[in-house]
């Protein structure tokens, strides 16, 4: 069911965000980023985890990590690095009761957020689970990059695989919206981060970096939060 | 709460004067008659209105209140979350599925189809109505930087969960064994919906049907190929 560009499916093939997969993921400038916000030795758990990809690089900055993943074949993958990974679905009602551990010192929702049908009762369930200065780095793509802006112009808003227009994403996201999810689950963001498309490397990165810097709303490909309760 | 008890308790009105509904009335009315499914059907007016036309009809709904109202109105009201539930009906039941702002509410849209394609007969058809993401108004909106009407980015509000082009609703369709026969609009807002709708100025609903790719609404009526 739902091949991707194809039709508009709920797969759960999680498998797909693998960069092994996608190797256009790399590009971004925000696993670095997500990393070193995360920090080293820290309790952490990756909500959205998929084949552990970024729990691969967690661990090797010695923090211990507790995945969660809705894909079960993702999540057999993700166990090579993970302490634990739990086959849950977030967008199921008392999904937080079976995470027993608790006191974890970051919580990673890389872009995870806009595939829940309600993902400001998440982030307040996942409340539940951070240690007294516990903290969530979050990520979120922004529906209102430039390119997208260009593309519903001409009438173009094709799901795809992955990217912005995901077809498992249920919700999108601008700057404004992205806070007010984060502050109405009453966290307050502490950093912020617009990182920019991934296809302009080269010499030109700076010119981005500091575009995506002075107008995140437009030219941001996905909003980096770190929140606080 | 979850999306399903969400859905259950939005209140969902619609007004038969609507451009939208008189649009899908004309494409209904083109139709020989035979069994009618009204998917989301409230309080089973619009099954009603059809019955009256010699339809033989049937409808289900996500809310128990509006399915006994359904009843109580004398239609064939079922419950149903299409969230969970498959359709409570036969294979190649009806001739005519009408699913009215529905389709946005749900989040697995292919499982939806081939349900629908499974009580659909061969050669029946089938009427969607969605909001269009690329309406006129959203294309502007979006050029700005705004979030675009009819889009939820929490469960709030109109509860929806998919956001859909023509494009992208005609090829999903196609995906599913459905050939699109025709594709039109409600009203195309170039002054935003919340100053002008159709109802206020009825004499919009011809803009619809000239440009419907930048419609406020998505039209489509289709029929079941394969």
């Amino acid at each position: 069911m739902g091949v991707a560009g194809d039709t508009i499916g709920y797969s759960k093939g999680s498998l797909r965000y693998d960069p092994e997969g996608v190797a256009q993921c790399v590009a971004f400038d925000r696993n670095r980023i997500l990393l070193d916000w995360v920090g080293n030795g820290k309790r952490v758990l990756e909500v959205g985890c998929s084949t552990g990809f970024m729990s691969r690089l967690m661990v090797e900055r010695n923090c211990i990590v507790t995945g969660i993943e809705v894909d079960a074949e993702a999540a057999q993958r993700a166990r090579r690095y993970c302490e634990k990974v739990h086959v849950l679905d977030l967008n199921g009602f008392d999904w937080i009761k079976d995470i027993h551990e608790n006191a974890f010192d970051v919580v990673l929702l890389g872009d995870v957020l806009e595939h829940l049908v309600d993902p400001a009762r998440v982030l307040d369930q996942i409340d539940d689970v951070l240690s007294t200065n516990g903290y969530l780095v979050i990520s979120l793509p922004n529906i209102v990059h430039w390119e997208t802006r260009l593309k519903v112009l001409m009438g173009k808003f094709d799901y795809q695989a992955w990217g912005t227009l995901d077809h498992t994403h249920l919700r999108f996201f601008t700057l404004t919206n992205a806070r007010e999810l984060i502050e109405s689950a009453g966290y307050r963001i502490i950093r912020f981060h617009p990182t920019f498309g991934g296809r302009m490397s080269g010499y030109a990165r700076p010119v981005w970096r500091l575009l995506a810097r002075s107008m995140p709303g437009l030219f941001a490909y996905q909003f980096l939060f770190e929140a606080r309760k | 709460m979850d999306l399903s008890a969400y859905n259950a308790g939005h209140e969902f009105s619609y007004d038969l004067r609507e451009s939208r509904l008189r649009k899908c009335a004309s494409l209904i009315e083109s139709l020989p008659v035979g069994r009618l499914l009204d998917i989301g059907c409230t309080n089973g007016n619009w099954a009603r209105h059809w019955a009256t036309r010699g339809w033989d009809t049937a409808g289900i709904d996500i809310s128990q209140d509006y399915v006994a109202a359904a009843r109580d109105a004398g239609v064939d009201a079922r419950f149903c979350d299409l969230n969970r539930d498959s359709l409570p009906f036969g294979d190649t039941e009806f001739d005519l599925i009408f699913a009215g702002e529905v389709i946005e509410h749900l989040v697995d849209t292919d499982g939806f189809l081939a349900e629908v394609c499974r009580c659909c007969k061969r050669g029946g058809h089938l009427i969607v109505t969605t909001p269009n993401l690329a309406s006129f108004e959203n294309r502007i909106r979006l050029l700005l930087g705004v979030y675009p009407a009819w889009l939820n980015y929490n469960l709030s509000g109109s509860g929806h969960v998919r956001a859909y082009t023509p494009r992208v609703l005609k090829r999903q369709l196609l995906g599913h064994g459905f050939r699109v026969l025709r594709h039109t609009g409600n009203w195309v807002p170039f002054i935003p919906q919340y100053f002008v709708d159709d109802l206020k100025m009825p004499a919009l609903s011809f803009t619809g049907d000239l440009l419907p790719n930048l419609a406020m609404d998505i039209i489509v009526l289709a029929r079941r190929e394969k």
